[in-house]
């Protein structure tokens, strides 16, 4: 393991612990939503903070913790997402198959999260960090390390995806 | 509907249908535990390696047609029928090897080898009555997988008074014909409670390098047993573990049972053959490249006067601090070189305007901040997102000759060899006045949710100018891993920054093939592999092959790994043409071996 500084190991775990308490919620939905799976996305979750605490030293402060974590959370999701134990495995499931909510959703926001959920990875990444997070377009272009511009097309076009998926949802 | 309505209902509905989701327990002991998990392995002395070799398999006469592998039947139940007749066209090892550990029996029944993969089953049996097994996610604070019959279950051992454990038996290391054992890229372990109360387990580890095509494979096992309290929570400090080493040689199932589909080779548009060959220099004259040994890479070793002379006021088990408050950061693959300016305390202020407990941590020095602005600028910079490129090649104090040099002969020292530059930046006295201006307003504006550190850039001189550098080994950009890589800040002091990667290095040349097989040839057998890969898939375009060099298996080499040159063909399937990435495939530039591969 690598170590930068030298804060000793209790100071180190009682960081992770503090980093767990603060965002573990956040980062489970953003997973969640990310992998469509709540068992993968608690995986995730205790991966990112592993990852997380194996590089805390290198964390200098110049992003916000929760912008590090993020940053983390969507490689480990992207991993996760095309590793040869899962990337065949179709998790495009429904709410209902999640069986999370109760009680449940009303009928729009259960057809504009599962429209979300359905998109594209590159699409589903821009839409969550930006509209769902609520992350600027540079932000966003930050934590998917990509340009401003593209993250911009992406939502564009991930806009229209949306449209075309709810406005079919409608007619049926 | 419109950006702002967006904004509005995408958190509105996605928080609605997943409010359930913070009902779930928290997963704050789990991950503490397998942090504390993963130290104590690192630092375990293994007590007792109980080693089974076990040659070749009987798989004979009569035994053909009624043979039907458990691996092929256990994964295809997780996978599908088209991964069971994938496995079912492997290679196989019947095994049924037992170890018993602590009063259970750890039984590996079967191995099947394809395509760099590893996979097997087995079971975990209790000997003894007064022992009752249960999976590891039956512990009551990770429960969320058990079913209400498994609590009941669990419930009613509790009762019974029996000693209540769980276990697993999983693959840590693996190797080929001999080779070192090593860690697989990839692996997976599940398992299941049988009707007996046996444990039934699966896993799944590929590497391409520990993994490769060959005769004989060995896997290190670890049998693991963990007891659970009364209260159904794991007792981690009681975790007993014992390693278990097995060799076998696997071979092709009978046809009988499952002969594989022929697969039609299919070729790539003529239209759609446009790319590029990237050879180097070396190549391009001789026509052929060295093979060399590989020697595995171990930076923990290096000479620390190589980094700074100063005194050394600290050697911690990874690495030194010293005197003028830099520090040498060691792991077996990797080396960072950084130089700190006392401490700094960090805040952080959450998206709801709290500012949380500052975190006290190490101020990079001047040089090290600067050394990161020219980071950014490879990558992105904060705010404006621009990648910034070489303006000079010569600042006042030192030229990118002198830069490149110096940092290629400590390279050379290190015995990093084929690492070349692929991005240089001059980090004029102009430039750092600039980029830490923009640094330190993107701190102020709050946009980097912190409160930095601040740098009076502004006052950097000549002294502090400099040139960031990215090397990686020829051809290995593509393959998307930074196993291998090195940058560094380098001013007329020297190297002030640095950031080294390597899993292997070049040993001596062990051997120069007359020829190569050609980039042509690997691209015309890549749609037949893509289309009997296990992920199969048709090619779109191929847009590049590069020839380079990666570490591989060969029996040839005394490590048992070469540094051998590979042609990286950089393609996209179906897939990645319509949603814009890439893949790529690795072939052995010697025999035209698939090396690795994104559909592997």
């Amino acid at each position: 393991m690598i170590t930068v500084q030298g804060p000793d190991s209790e100071q180190r775990e009682e960081r992770l612990n503090r980093m767990v308490l603060l965002h573990e919620k956040y980062l489970l939905r953003l997973c969640c939503l990310y992998l469509r799976d709540v068992a993968l996305a608690q995986d995730a979750v205790q991966e990112c903070f592993l990852k997380a605490y194996r590089s805390l030293d290198r964390f200098r402060g110049e992003s916000s913790e929760k912008t590090w974590l993020t940053k983390i959370a969507v490689n480990v999701c992207r991993d996760l997402s095309k590793s040869s134990w899962l990337r065949h495995v179709d998790f495009r499931v429904s709410l209902e198959d999640l069986q999370l909510s109760s009680p449940p959703p009303s009928a729009e926001h259960a057809a504009l999260t599962e429209a979300i959920m359905n998109l594209p990875r590159k699409y589903r990444e821009a839409v969550l960090l930006h509209y769902y997070e609520g992350y600027s377009v540079k932000e966003t272009a930050e934590i998917l390390r990509i340009t401003s511009p593209a993250v911009t097309a992406r939502l564009t076009r991930a806009r229209e995806k949306l449209r075309i998926a709810l406005e079919g949802d409608e007619k049926r | 509907m419109t950006e702002q309505e967006l904004k509005t209902k995408v958190p509105q509905a996605a928080n609605s249908c997943l409010a359930a989701l913070d009902e779930l327990p928290s997963q704050r002991d789990a991950i503490m535990r397998k942090l504390r998990g993963e130290k104590k392995m690192k630092r375990k002395i293994p007590f007792g390696v109980l080693v089974a070799a076990l040659v070749g398999l009987a798989l004979l006469g009569t035994g053909y047609a009624a043979f039907s592998s458990q691996v092929a039947e256990f994964f295809g139940k997780f996978y599908g029928k088209d991964t069971q007749s994938w496995l079912e066209a492997g290679k196989v090892a019947q095994l049924h090897e037992s170890v018993q550990f602590e009063g259970l029996t750890f039984t590996l029944e079967e191995a099947v080898y394809r395509g760099n993969t590893i996979f097997g089953t087995g079971t975990i049996h209790a000997e003894a009555e007064d022992i009752l097994l249960f999976p590891d996610d039956y512990a009551f604070d990770e429960s969320l997988n058990v079913t209400d019959a498994g609590r009941a279950a669990l419930q009613a051992a509790r009762e019974s008074g029996k000693t209540i454990v769980t276990a697993s038996f999983q693959p840590e290391k693996s190797g080929v014909d001999g080779s070192e054992l090593m860690t697989p890229g990839v692996a997976g372990y599940f398992d299941e409670q049988l009707e007996n109360g046996d444990l039934r387990f699966g896993f799944e580890m590929t590497d391409a390098l520990a993994l490769s095509e060959g005769t004989q494979y060995t896997l290190q096992m670890t049998a693991n047993l963990i007891p659970f309290s009364k209260e159904g929570a794991l007792l981690m400090d009681q975790k007993k573990t014992q390693q278990w080493t097995v060799s076998f040689i696997p071979v092709k199932m009978p046809e009988a049972t499952a002969a594989p589909a022929e697969t039609a080779h299919p070729v790539i548009a003529q239209g759609l053959l446009e790319y590029e060959v990237i050879v180097p220099e070396e190549y391009r004259i001789n026509h052929t490249l060295p093979v060399y040994t590989a020697v595995a890479y171990d930076f923990t070793a290096v000479d620390p006067t190589l980094f700074s002379q100063a005194e050394i006021t600290e050697q911690t088990k990874d690495g030194y601090w010293f005197s003028d408050g830099s520090m040498l950061d060691l792991a077996p693959e990797a080396l960072f070189y950084h130089e700190y300016d006392g401490m700094f305390a960090y805040r952080q202020i959450l998206e709801n305007g709290t500012e949380i407990e500052p975190y006290i941590g190490p101020k990079r020095a001047l040089s090290d901040a600067i050394a990161s602005l020219a980071s950014w600028s490879q990558h992105g910079f904060p705010g404006t997102h621009q990648v910034y490129t070489l303006d000079k090649t010569e600042l006042t104090r030192i030229t990118l000759t002198q830069a490149q040099q110096t940092f290629e002969a400590l390279l050379n020292k290190l015995n990093l060899q084929g690492y070349v530059c692929d991005y240089a930046l001059d980090m004029s006295v102009e430039r750092i006045h600039a980029l830490g201006s923009l640094m330190n307003e993107a701190i102020e504006n709050g946009s980097m949710f912190t409160n930095g550190p601040i740098y009076d850039y502004s006052a950097v001189g000549t002294e502090l100018e400099g040139f960031y550098l990215s090397y990686h080994p020829a051809g290995m950009s593509d393959g998307g891993d930074d196993r291998f890589s090195a940058y560094a800040y380098v001013t007329e002091r020297g190297i002030v920054s640095a950031d080294l990667r390597c899993q292997y290095a070049r040993g001596d040349v062990l051997t120069t093939p007359e020829a190569f097989v050609t980039a042509e040839e690997m691209v015309k057998a890549l749609p037949g592999l893509v289309a009997a890969s296990r992920y199969p898939d048709t090619v779109e375009k191929v847009l590049r092959v590069s020839l380079g060099y990666a570490p591989m298996h060969s029996a040839e080499s005394e490590t048992g790994y070469v540094i051998s040159p590979v042609w990286m063909v950089t393609y996209q399937d179906s897939g990645a043409a319509k949603q814009g990435y890439t893949c790529w495939a690795e072939f052995d530039a010697v025999t035209g071996r698939l090396v690795d591969a994104t559909f592997q």
